[in-house]
């Protein structure tokens, strides 16, 4: 186990270094400079700040979150399908279009349904 | 002297993942906890490469931190007005939820005890082409099943979110 | 884990890492020239270090003499090896030639050094350590410094899985630990094996000697291969979500929406848009995949659309234009990085740059045959159309081996460069239409695609001899079509260097040819 993974802690280690340090380069390196009232606003482009930061959000966003879960799931079962494939053949061509046919049917739902519009 | 680094790394991975794991279950902020999910996930697929199955790890971090944990994430932010809502993660049902844990822990603790555990370390082996023969061979079924579990979370979803819609329109 | 895997794993780490950050760094330089070239400007030209003439002179002239002095030490040193003596006296004359030439032709006064806008990353480096720390005040600390983080991470552990190049063998010698048998072996592989290994076919590694210690040009070699990746970048969704929400900004939370969303929309047609390959070559792992390419041919000729799609995804899955709307400036001021400051908001654009090294690595690996070279294996050239043999050469392992590195590095560099491209190329999609090409076009497509591949795989695998043979040749000869194609490229870029370029002036608005008639508009050279 160890010998294959060992590369890889190692990297990580490394990789953490390099992000924490060049995390921490401004904090400690940059120029401190004190605080006034203005630049602690949010910074919209030098207009004035309207209404609270909670904006109405879409729904939308959550509806892909959960179409990306459904497809996400299904890539999963498919990529153990992918490297049998030469082996599994006609069985396994037709056993993989049964599967994908009932999901192509919940996208074709979804799109009738107008879940993946993001127009309005 | 020899110091065994298969049991230390475990040992670490089972600290973030209980660590994060209680930042989920006592941190008072929504968005905290959620964020600890990404440790206890990312804990849990370092303890199954530990167990040599390296597809259900990658599989972990896919799904779980990358559909998973978005979608908690966007349910929270999306929600309005989360973060003033300093309560919104106060724990409730207490007596029920410890005799749940103790239930848990019972029968756990039982598995453990009762389990042949292996006592030498099985040597890594690919197991992503074994599951591709085992989805398509013995649990064909489980496997076509799942797609129409899919299915209906997906429908599921639509009637849900077209109803937010819905009634936002008619709010307005 | 040994001493020496271990040493080898922080070479290969080191390299992997210092090619990444120094990447990252030049490309932001060739963004910037590319847009100049395009847009008729300077470019980058500002950044420069004043040094006086003098040091300059002084600088070429010494390094130059000395330099050729320490080599022909060396020459001196080297007696017995009468060639490599010879090398030594040649270098030693032409470095110290060098030298003085270069002192005499530095003009004296100060001289600026641009070195063409390469100065630039160094002064942005500069700058973003020395700018002000800003964390906003009412947002939250905690996870506004996890953003950054989780962001840049994944993007710099991702190239661990994707082979650099083609396996090293070194034949350890006699005797001791490892070390000593290194110290007294040689690269490649002893000379009965590989006369033994030519007559075997086109491919493979000799594993019959227990003194063949094989280092694999590849940080980690897991059979999951590029589901690590995927897995990783994932993870990247979350670090632009965090970064949104914690910056106590609506346009930055919006901004942050929209990456995490776009991001797992192209995610899922980026995965099946792969599933063709890993059908084809029957494996995830990405050596694997590589392998297949070298003993066929490219997988661009065998997933055309599978191509595209990938490209397409992956640009988008970078958010770079034309997939910017997360971060597009004239909807929602800067996107989820918005109220970040010096090296914190670098971190998010070295991310960005790593992820497009990335991408482009896996579209090589994939795709344009990663390391492989066409007609090139593991002992040599073999210019074969199917079974006929037209021209063999034998070639000694450690140059084969450096040259698939060198193949790797330049094909990544040319991809790199392409999708730079792009960028100044298409115009930012609004964001539903970026959504809808995601969803309803991309994610079908990737998902016919990979039917498709399904059945003429099985056409194939059950093809006769004769169409098995047929397809061979094919396979052979898109192969010779990328050797001419290359060929040729490098021939047109000879000339194209060579050329010497006319300026011509083209006056298009009347005020220019007014301007024109009266002795020209006045402007002062620009240095570049």
């Amino acid at each position: 186990m160890l010998a294959t993974y060992a590369p890889l802690f190692l990297l990580f280690a490394v990789a953490a270094v390099l992000v924490l340090g060049l995390f921490f380069a401004t904090p400690l390196l940059g120029a401190k400079v004190p605080p006034n009232a203005e630049k602690m606003l949010p910074f919209e482009c030098g207009a004035e700040t309207t209404g609270s930061r909670h904006v109405k959000l879409s729904v939308k966003f959550y509806m892909t979150a959960i179409l990306f879960v459904v497809f996400d799931v299904e890539a999963i079962f498919i990529y153990p399908w992918a490297i049998q494939f030469r082996t599994l053949g006609w069985v396994g061509l037709a056993t993989m279009t049964g599967f994908l046919a009932t999901l192509a049917l919940a996208l074709v739902y979804c799109w009738k349904k107008g879940a993946l519009e993001w127009e309005h | 002297m020899a110091v065994d680094l298969t049991l230390v790394s475990f040992f670490a991975l089972a600290a973030l993942t209980l660590v994060s794991g209680a930042v989920v279950a006592f941190s008072r902020n929504i968005i905290h906890a959620t964020v600890a999910l990404l440790g206890c996930f990312l804990g849990i697929a370092g303890l199954y490469v530990q167990l040599s199955a390296d597809f259900l790890a990658a599989v972990q971090v896919l799904v779980y931190v990358g559909g998973t944990l978005t979608l908690i994430l966007f349910a929270v932010m999306l929600t309005a007005r989360i973060e003033d809502v300093r309560t919104s993660n106060t724990s409730t049902g207490l007596p029920v939820g410890v005799a749940l844990v103790a239930a848990l822990l019972l029968v756990l603790g039982k598995v453990a005890t009762t389990t042949a555990w292996p006592e030498t370390p099985r040597a890594p082996m690919p197991s992503t082409a074994k599951l591709g023969h085992a989805l398509l061979g013995d649990y064909l079924l489980p496997f076509e099943l799942g797609s129409i579990l899919l299915l209906a979370a997906m429908i599921g979803a639509v009637v849900l979110a077209r109803r937010a819609v819905k009634r936002n329109w008619e709010k307005a | 884990m040994d001493s020496v895997s271990f040493v080898f794993a922080l070479l290969k780490i080191a390299l992997i890492l210092g090619f990444l950050v120094t990447l990252t760094a030049v490309l932001t330089w060739v963004e910037r020239r590319q847009c100049a070239l395009i847009q008729d400007r300077v470019g980058p030209n500002r950044a420069v270090v004043y040094v006086p003439g003098l040091a300059l002179k002084l600088l070429a002239g010494g390094g130059g003499l000395g330099l050729g002095a320490a080599l022909a030490a060396a020459g001196m040193a080297l007696r017995e090896h009468p060639k490599a003596m010879v090398v030594c006296f040649a270098a030693a004359a032409v470095v110290a030639l060098a030298g003085v030439v270069g002192a005499v032709r530095v003009p004296s006064g100060t001289v600026g050094i641009r070195l063409a806008g390469m100065l630039h990353p160094v002064a942005d480096g500069i700058k973003f350590i020395t700018k002000e720390d800003f964390v906003p005040p009412n947002g939250d600390r905690l996870l506004h410094a996890l953003g950054p983080i989780i962001a840049l991470f994944p993007a710099l552990v991702t190239l661990a899985v994707v082979p650099f190049g083609d396996t090293l063998a070194v034949q350890l010698g006699a005797g001791g630990n490892l070390w000593s048998r290194l110290a007294h072996g040689r690269i490649g592989w002893a000379d009965s094996l590989r006369h033994y290994h030519a007559a075997v076919p086109r491919f493979g590694m000799p594993t019959l000697s227990p003194d063949l210690l094989p280092v694999p040009l590849q940080i980690v070699d897991l059979d999951v291969g590029i589901l690590y990746i995927f897995a990783l970048a994932g993870t990247g969704i979350i670090g632009a979500a965090v970064a949104g929400w914690s910056s106590d900004n609506k346009y930055a939370l919006l901004g942050g929406l929209r990456a995490a969303s776009q991001m797992v929309s192209y995610e899922v047609a980026m995965g099946l848009s792969l599933v063709g390959a890993f059908m084809i070559s029957s494996s995830l792992r990405l050596d694997d995949i590589v392998r297949w390419q070298s003993e066929h041919t490219w997988g661009i000729f065998v997933q055309p659309f599978a191509f595209v799609l990938f490209l397409a995804t992956a640009v988008a899955e970078q958010k770079r234009t034309p997939f910017d709307a997360p971060e597009g400036e004239s909807e929602i001021v800067a996107g989820y990085f918005l109220e970040y400051s010096g090296m914190k908001f670098s971190m998010f654009m070295m991310g960005e740059y790593m992820e497009l090294i990335v991408s482009s690595a896996l579209l090589v690996t994939i795709f344009l045959g990663g390391y492989a070279i066409p007609f090139v294996h593991r002992d040599g050239i073999t210019l074969a159309f199917g079974d006929r043999v037209l021209w063999q050469a034998a070639l000694p392992h450690v140059a084969l081996v450096a040259l698939s590195v060198l193949v790797f590095f330049g094909k990544l560099l040319a991809v790199c460069f392409l999708q730079l491209f792009i960028r100044w190329t298409v115009p930012r999609f609004r964001y539903d239409q970026v959504m809808r090409l995601g969803w309803r076009r991309l994610l079908p497509a990737a998902l016919v695609n990979m039917m498709l591949t399904g059945a003429a795989l099985i056409a194939v695998d059950h093809a006769s001899a004769g169409i098995d043979q047929a397809l061979r040749i094919a396979a052979d000869v898109c192969n010779a079509v990328v050797v001419l194609g290359f060929a040729y490229g490098g021939v047109a870029f000879v000339r194209f260097l060579a050329s010497r370029p006319k300026p011509q002036q083209e006056l298009l608005s009347t005020s220019a040819q007014r301007a024109h008639a009266q002795g020209g508009a006045h402007t002062s050279p620009m240095q570049a």
